[in-house]
């Protein structure tokens, strides 16, 4: 009992620790630094998002990029007219709404139908908005009024806070039970009482508003946004990749992954910008062969040797 | 389709579950046709016939995972044909499966957890909860075992814990389908008697 005690307030001090470094980052350091930190924050908060749902479900959604493309489009159609947290929220609001719609209609499909559907998604999506602005508005991608990159920066650790939080509930939560039965067997689920459509719809949903939201948080540092940054594909597959490479039982798994990760992309891109993806492929590779539940696996690996030890040896 | 009833009635005479009619093909087999059942409040019924006689069909039917072509089934005098499956069991029928279906990396506590909170009219978590399910883990003598990840369960213990499970939805209704299937004898006999305790 009193270790279990010491090991909360420990836990409590570091994320305390982490609250004032966060928050106190940008006063230290370059502007560059600040942005990268605001990149690295952007997709720990699309991975943890993208785990709420697909990582106790089980089932794999490559459409990230529709719901974060929806969110940058509506904050830049809003952006002029509207308010910092008032378009952000619209920004997540539509996202919601098309998971809601989306979910509703496909979430019965399983495994890999499931996944080719959400990749589709986004080419449909962003195909639909090219459509549009070449046959009706007649232009090409959007100008988007720039805000300081330090506003940019606190309103991206708010938003990691708020899903931190909500993931924290959710896992703690029955619905969480839900999810996590839903992800071993479905049909058992339902005949345990679960009502397996709402759940699921709900949560990608829930989902998909965090990805929104960054999305239009994001769009403020671009000036310029065309329907292929915005639904770029690359943001679908990343928080996959990041969620694989942190693991997905614990909650701590998916940031140190999205962290480590994006840190990885952004190094092996500016050094060595013709090799990257090359080397990309083969840390990837190399990480499924050898760390098979991730940064989380090889943790607990460790921590569990580490309480045996003492025991052999009394 | 064969069909015996094996029954012992307690007095009560309510019918908790009918049948009319009930039909379902697959193709152009007729798994379940024209079935007529129906069973009352606080009788056991054996259901029984040879392999393929439509006897998890019928199951299937009745909790809500097949809808049948035709016919009407009624729980407590109220139609429940077609109704989804959750909303079937949360009306009071609980079932478990012939090949044990079980959460594998859930811990025994979480299965009875979950169709505890799911199972009745949206429960929500309290001292209350943690009491009652340990009751129905007591009862099933898998408190020993709670913490345990159902894959590690020998098979027996398992269906245990769909039993456990479907006893945590609290059920008026309690399908059992082939539940001494794949047990020794001394594990037979274990769970006939726990289905007469029940």
């Amino acid at each position: 009992m009193k270790a279990i005690t010491k090991k909360y307030s420990l836990l409590g001090i570091l994320i305390i620790l982490l609250l004032i470094l966060l928050v106190g980052f940008p006063r230290y350091v370059s502007a560059y630094k600040v942005i990268f930190l605001t990149n690295v924050l952007m997709y720990v908060i699309i991975t943890l998002s993208w785990v709420i749902f697909s990582g106790s479900t089980g089932y794999i959604s490559l459409a990230p990029a529709a719901f974060f493309g929806v969110g940058v489009y509506a904050s830049a159609i809003l952006s002029k007219s509207l308010f910092l947290p008032v378009f952000i929220l619209i920004g997540g609001l539509a996202s919601f709404c098309l998971a809601f719609l989306i979910g509703g209609l496909t979430l019965r499909l399983r495994g890999m139908y499931f996944m080719m559907f959400t990749f589709g998604l986004v080419e449909l999506i962003r195909h639909f908005v090219q459509w549009w602005e070449v046959n009706i508005t007649g232009t090409v991608g959007r100008l988007v009024p720039v805000l300081h990159h330090i506003t940019i920066y606190y309103a991206i650790v708010v938003i990691f806070l708020l899903v931190l939080l909500t993931s924290y509930v959710i896992r703690r939560s029955k619905f969480g039970l839900a999810l996590q039965s839903i992800g071993e067997c479905e049909e058992v689920a339902a005949h345990t009482g679960v009502n397996v459509t709402r759940v699921k719809v709900l949560t990608f949903a829930v989902s998909a508003f965090f990805i929104g939201v960054v999305g239009a948080t994001m769009t403020m540092r671009w000036q310029y946004i065309d329907p292929s940054t915005a639904f770029d594909i690359r943001l679908s597959f990343m928080p996959v990749l990041m969620a694989i490479f942190g693991g997905m039982g614990h909650l701590y798994g998916p940031i140190v992954g999205a962290s480590i990760f994006s840190f990885l992309d952004e190094i092996l891109a500016t050094k060595f910008p013709y090799y990257y993806m090359l080397l990309f492929g083969v840390t990837m590779f190399v990480v499924i062969r050898f760390m098979p539940h991730g940064v989380e696996g090889v943790i607990q690996k460790w921590n569990k040797r580490e309480r045996r030890g003492p025991s052999e040896t009394p | 389709m064969e069909q015996k009833g094996e029954k012992r009635t307690f007095g009560d005479t309510m019918r908790i579950l009918e049948g009319e009619g009930v039909k379902k093909n697959f193709g152009g087999l007729a798994a379940v046709s024209d079935v007529e059942f129906h069973a009352e409040q606080g009788e056991i019924v054996g259901l029984i016939g040879p392999n393929g006689a439509g006897k998890t069909t019928l199951f299937n039917l009745v909790s809500g995972a097949l809808i049948p072509d035709s016919g009407v089934i009624r729980f407590k005098g109220k139609n429940i044909t077609g109704l989804k499956p959750h909303q079937i069991t949360r009306m009071g029928i609980a079932r478990t499966f012939q090949s044990v279906k079980v959460f594998p990396k859930m811990s025994v506590l979480d299965h009875v957890l979950l169709g505890y909170l799911f199972g009745n009219q949206e429960c929500t978590r309290s001292d209350k909860t943690l009491k009652e399910v340990t009751e129905i883990l007591d009862f099933l003598e898998l408190s020993e075992m709670k913490e345990k990840r159902s894959k590690d369960l020998t098979l027996a213990n398992q269906k245990r814990l769909e039993v456990a499970r479907a006893l945590a939805i609290k059920p008026e209704l309690l399908l059992l389908d082939e539940l001494m299937a794949g047990l020794n004898h001394t594990e037979v006999i274990e769970a006939m008697e726990l289905v007469r305790k029940i």
